[in-house]
Order: structure tokens, then C-alpha cells, then sequence
């Protein structure tokens, strides 16, 4: 598992905090979506 | 749009509950349209319910929301699918839990070879049905992704995926239900772990 920062314009988890999920799943690069994503777990 | 919902338990009642609100014409297919818990369901959606034949003919869309074991049973009652929209959102699943049907193949590519002519899209296959009462954690709509191979198909998806409330995101043809079928395991994975099934995947894109 390797974690990327920038998403949303801040750090991943700092980013991931606030929805209470504090884990992440895959990064990775897609062409198909135009750019860089992630997966997020959301939980509540 | 007049929907055919094959199947009336979590899935097939959640679907039905959120496309109602959006004012979708809801038709049951069930083995037995006048148990109780179908017509509670009905009058609830302002539904009705018929046999799975009665209901997959009489609707645009077809959705498949039955046990995959069930499926061939269900594909023998609705008689000729050609030119319909069918959404198929089956998981095979064996023991463990394990797949039934992998990497090389997907249970939705063997569904559309039964179904000749139908629009086959695999989508609602990733979530408990919590997510299809609410898919929106504090804020942020968590995401349903689609696939299939009839692009008119899939934008009529993309509308049925918002119209649940999640964001929707085409991951091309439905070759790739070989992935989505797998991260239904992740999602049953981290249920465990977690030991909530208030959990749902968030496609974060830059």
C-alpha cells in the first residue's frame, strides 16, 4: 500500500479523517478517468 | 421508466424504495406476488407485483437483484430479454466466500450468454443494501460503478446510479465485471474486519 497526498487539495488522511474512514485501500494512475485516483473506504 | 425489479429482498426492495422517490414505475417480479411482505413492499413503492414473466415484459429495464443461484431459474421465467436494458446485479459467490467465476470470465459475462440481445450492464453489485437507504456519508456520495458493452444502455445506468444517490463511474465494457465482482469480496472483507456494514467505496479522482 502506498499512500499519495493531494487529493482534495490536502494530505490523503488528513483528507480521509473528517468521513471517519482512516484507511485506504489502493493508489494508483488511471488514463481513463483523466488523472491520478484512489480509492477511499467510507464509513460512518 | 418502467422498471422490472426480478427479486424483492434487500437489493431488489432497495432499488425499488430509492427509484420510486424518483418517480420510476415499479413492477415486482416474484414467485409469489401476494405474500405479505411483497405487498408491504408495493404499497410502500406504490408498486405492483407479478410473476417474473408478467413483470420482465412489461418493463424497459430489467433488473436481476436474485441470488445468483437463483438466476437460472429466474432467466427460464422471463422469457426472451432481446433489446431490453438488464442490469445484473448478481454476485456468483461460492464458499469461503470465494468466486464462482473468475479473471477469465465474470458472472455477468456468462449471464449475457443466457440472455441473447439483452443490453447486459453489471452495476449494484458492490454495496449492501444500507448504502441503497443512504450512499451518502457526511456529505459525500459514495460510488457505484457500472459496466457493459451498449454505450445508449450505460447513460441510462449513469441516471439510474444517480438516481439512488451514489456517484456513478462507467469502468468500461462488461469484460470488467471480472474486477467488480472481486471487490464485492473486498467489501464482505472489510465488513468483517471492521465489523460494520455502514462501509462503501469512494472513488477519489484528482
Amino acid at each position: 500500500m502506498k499512500l499519495v497526498g493531494d487529493f482534495r487539495s490536502k494530505p490523503l488522511l488528513e483528507a480521509t479523517s473528517p468521513l471517519g474512514a482512516g484507511l485506504v485501500l489502493t493508489v494508483g494512475q488511471s488514463s481513463s478517468l483523466g488523472g491520478n485516483i484512489t480509492f477511499e473506504l467510507l464509513k460512518r | 421508466m418502467k422498471i422490472a425489479i426480478i427479486g424483492t429482498g434487500h437489493i431488489g426492495g432497495g432499488l425499488g424504495r430509492a427509484w420510486a422517490k424518483k418517480g420510476h414505475e415499479i413492477i415486482f417480479g416474484t414467485r409469489d406476488a401476494a405474500a405479505p411482505d411483497v405487498l408491504s413492499l408495493c404499497k410502500e413503492t406504490s408498486a405492483r407485483a407479478s410473476s417474473v414473466g408478467d413483470a420482465a415484459s412489461a418493463a424497459e429495464v430489467v433488473i436481476l437483484a436474485v441470488p445468483h443461484a437463483a438466476l437460472e431459474e429466474v432467466l427460464q421465467n422471463t422469457g426472451a430479454l432481446s433489446g431490453k436494458l438488464v442490469i445484473d446485479c448478481t454476485n456468483g459467490l461460492g464458499p469461503g466466500p470465494s468466486l464462482m467465476f473468475g479473471h477469465t470470465t465474470s458472472a455477468a459475462e456468462e449471464t449475457a450468454k443466457k440472455v441473447p440481445g439483452a443490453r447486459l450492464v453489471k452495476s449494484f453489485n458492490v454495496q449492501g443494501a444500507e448504502n441503497l437507504v443512504n450512499p451518502v456519508y457526511n456529505g459525500v456520495r459514495a460510488t457505484n460503478f457500472f459496466c457493459g458493452d451498449d454505450a445508449d444502455a450505460k447513460r441510462v445506468v449513469q441516471g439510474l446510479v444517480e438516481d439512488v444517490g451514489f456517484e456513478a463511474v462507467d469502468v468500461g465494457p462488461l469484460r470488467n465485471a471480472r474486477f467488480l465482482e472481486p471487490l464485492t469480496l473486498l467489501w464482505i472483507s472489510a465488513v468483517q474486519a471492521l465489523g460494520t456494514r455502514e462501509i462503501a467505496f469512494k472513488l477519489l479522482r484528482r
